[in-house]
């Protein structure tokens, strides 16, 4: 039984790291409905700006991650400047999106590959500390990641809730035309979405570095199972990208209950997936709008 | 030298099979799907787990690789038909990884990353193709035959089905076809095309590892597609040989190996986004990819009103 909470304690913070990608890659999607695979990319690369601001600058973690946070945005942004609104401005099929996306992915990994090497590098100083929750012997990391995952799903939640930004992202969300007409520049929101989408990611490549490392293909991964989540979460929803990545990390805890480590991506992934065929729409999600 | 350029030729003709397979889907379906791969990788095991473990010759082999890839993709595609556009996407996606992870784990079955090893070459009635020269041989051959029976598809009228189900599947249905049962048998065709290539290839290279058939050489396939010209068959084959020269320029051009492999991949992307910006009908390609969208189809009004 002990096993069984440790196992599930360990779901709750996978899940809730995928929450947070989830939300990230799901704030682009679900605004702009681009396939934005070179986010795996942005999100490796915040993991390495921190490790620089804190390994060559000297700065604390809060403000290297800050920093982060900065470069991400600005980097999401150029995405969609220099690449996306140019293919949006000539009404470019859907093909054309991916393969543009996708070539971004693998360009902005290899720069990161050249300058860093494959090797994952992380900031971690030996164990991390365990606190004793209850009857529980809870890791330090785990407590920061499920801390990372509820941060970043209050911060949308009231983005959206809260702030004119939020409003007319949800318009955008419900009816793109229909936004545009009342009159929501779609351009900048476009470009807002890429920037806060961005910026959510840098929790995730700070607790890389101290858990698996950060390494080039690190944004890759996180990327596959954060679309999964925002899949299952379901299209339409801006919250649904964190319950999705929520379910992902409880389901991959099950994998590895009933079988072992090794199986465990394999059997979450092909859950998810069995799931989104059973019901397209996800667990919240208002369909995928017909073209 | 002259092995050195068989090399390259070799590898060219295999992945020429794999974009000319590709394309059938892709290129004339409209199927974006990264797992192609992954078909590539349950060719090559399937095959290669026969020859060594069964005995196969190296054609009977060829055709267990063709039927464990399309099987599988029959499998998959099953429910998976029903999937359009990004969720074939995500589909393809996880199907990828979920086959990395099983060629990693299943260790009793491919040996993890260890690999497969000692792989035979192909041989016919006894005799071995064992020399560059007759390996190439043989990847024509196999390449010939693909390449035919694409041709075939695409020049029937089942082919013009196969555009329109790209252009306009709601006519395809309104006509009283199938859109499901299309993309079900085009999608097992061109897997059951991966995984003779699959086999061709471990036969070629005498060892497989898992790691020969992650995302990136699905990634390299859709370059060599998109680059030769999608919907033209004959474009992407051109596609193979050009990416395949690109590695042995940069080595020529006195690149270190260390910085090749990433240099290598970010060439291929650029040419990639290069096509997708400046010609999106590839070398070889007549139609435009860009074609009647209705303005419906694009979520903003770039089409009809150009913001600012």
């Amino acid at each position: 039984m002990d096993l069984a909470l440790q196992l599930l304690l360990q779901g709750v913070g996978s899940g809730a790291i995928y929450a947070v990608v989830g939300l990230s890659f799901g704030l682009i999607f679900n605004t702009t409905r681009v396939f934005h695979f070179a986010h795996g990319a942005i999100l490796t690369l915040g993991g390495y700006t921190i490790l620089l601001g804190v390994q060559e600058l000297g700065a604390p973690l809060p403000l290297a991650m800050l920093g982060a946070a900065g470069v991400a945005a600005i980097a999401g942004m150029a995405c969609e400047i220099l690449l996306y609104r140019p293919l949006r401005r000539r009404g470019a099929p859907p093909l054309l999106w991916f393969l543009a996306s996708f070539a971004l992915l693998v360009i902005l990994q290899n720069i990161l590959l050249l300058i860093f090497g494959g090797v994952p590098l992380s900031l971690s100083s030996g164990a991390m500390g365990r606190v004793a929750l209850g009857p529980l012997n809870v890791s330090e990391l785990v407590l920061w990641k499920v801390a990372a995952g509820i941060a970043a799903t209050l911060t949308i939640a009231w983005v959206l809730v809260g702030t004119r930004l939020g409003k007319e992202l949800r318009a955008v969300v419900s009816n793109p035309e229909m936004a545009r007409i009342a009159g929501i520049d779609l351009d900048r929101r476009y470009l807002h979405a890429y920037a806060l989408g961005s910026a959510l990611t840098v929790p995730v490549g700070a607790i890389a570095l101290f858990d698996q490392g950060v390494s080039p293909d690190l944004g890759e991964t996180q990327l596959l199972i954060a679309t999964v989540a925002v899949f299952a979460g379901g299209i339409g929803s801006y919250l649904g990208g964190a319950l999705g990545g929520l379910v992902l990390g409880l389901v991959g805890a099950v994998a590895v209950y009933v079988t072992n480590a090794s199986f465990q991506t394999t059997l979450a992934l092909a859950a998810m997936t069995a799931f989104l065929l059973l019901r397209p729409n996800g667990l919240l999600g208002i369909g995928l709008r017909r073209a | 030298m002259e092995a050195y350029i068989l090399a390259v030729l070799a590898m060219a003709g295999i992945y020429a099979m794999l974009a000319v397979s590709y394309d059938l889907a892709f290129g004339y379906a409209g199927l974006f799907s990264v797992a192609h791969g992954a078909f590539f990788g349950i060719g090559a095991y399937a095959g290669a787990l026969s020859m060594l473990n069964l005995g196969l010759p190296f054609p009977l082999a060829l055709l267990a690789g063709a039927a464990a890839a399309g099987l599988v993709a029959a499998a998959i595609a099953l429910p998976a038909s029903r999937l359009e556009g990004d969720y074939l996407i995500v589909g393809s996606l996880a199907f990828a990884v979920i086959c990395h992870e099983l060629m990693l784990n299943l260790t009793e079955v491919t040996r993890g990353p260890m690999g497969i090893p000692g792989i035979p070459p192909p041989s016919l009635f006894g005799f071995d193709f064992d020399t560059p020269w007759l390996q190439l041989l043989v990847i024509l051959a196999v390449l010939a035959v693909i390449g035919l029976v694409a041709w075939r598809i695409a020049a029937s009228p089942y082919g013009r089905v196969l555009r329109a189900l790209k252009d306009d599947p709601t006519a395809l249905e309104a006509a009283g076809k199938s859109v499901r049962r299309r993309k079900l048998e085009i999608l097992t065709v061109s897997a059951a095309m991966a995984g003779a290539a699959g086999v061709t290839y471990a036969s070629y290279v005498a060892f497989i590892d898992p790691e020969s058939f992650i995302a990136r050489t699905s990634f390299v396939i859709i370059v060599a597609t998109v680059l030769g010209g999608a919907g033209t068959l004959w474009g992407p084959a051109i596609g193979a040989l050009v990416i395949w020269c690109v590695p042995e320029a940069l080595r020529f051009a006195g690149i270190p190996a260390t910085l090749r492999g990433p240099l290598n991949e970010i060439v291929y992307a650029a040419l990639l986004i290069l096509i997708v910006m400046l010609r999106p009908e590839g070398i070889a390609g007549r139609r435009r990819l860009r074609t009647r969208t209705e303005t419906g189809t694009t979520t903003t009004a770039s089409t009809t009103t150009p913001a600012n």
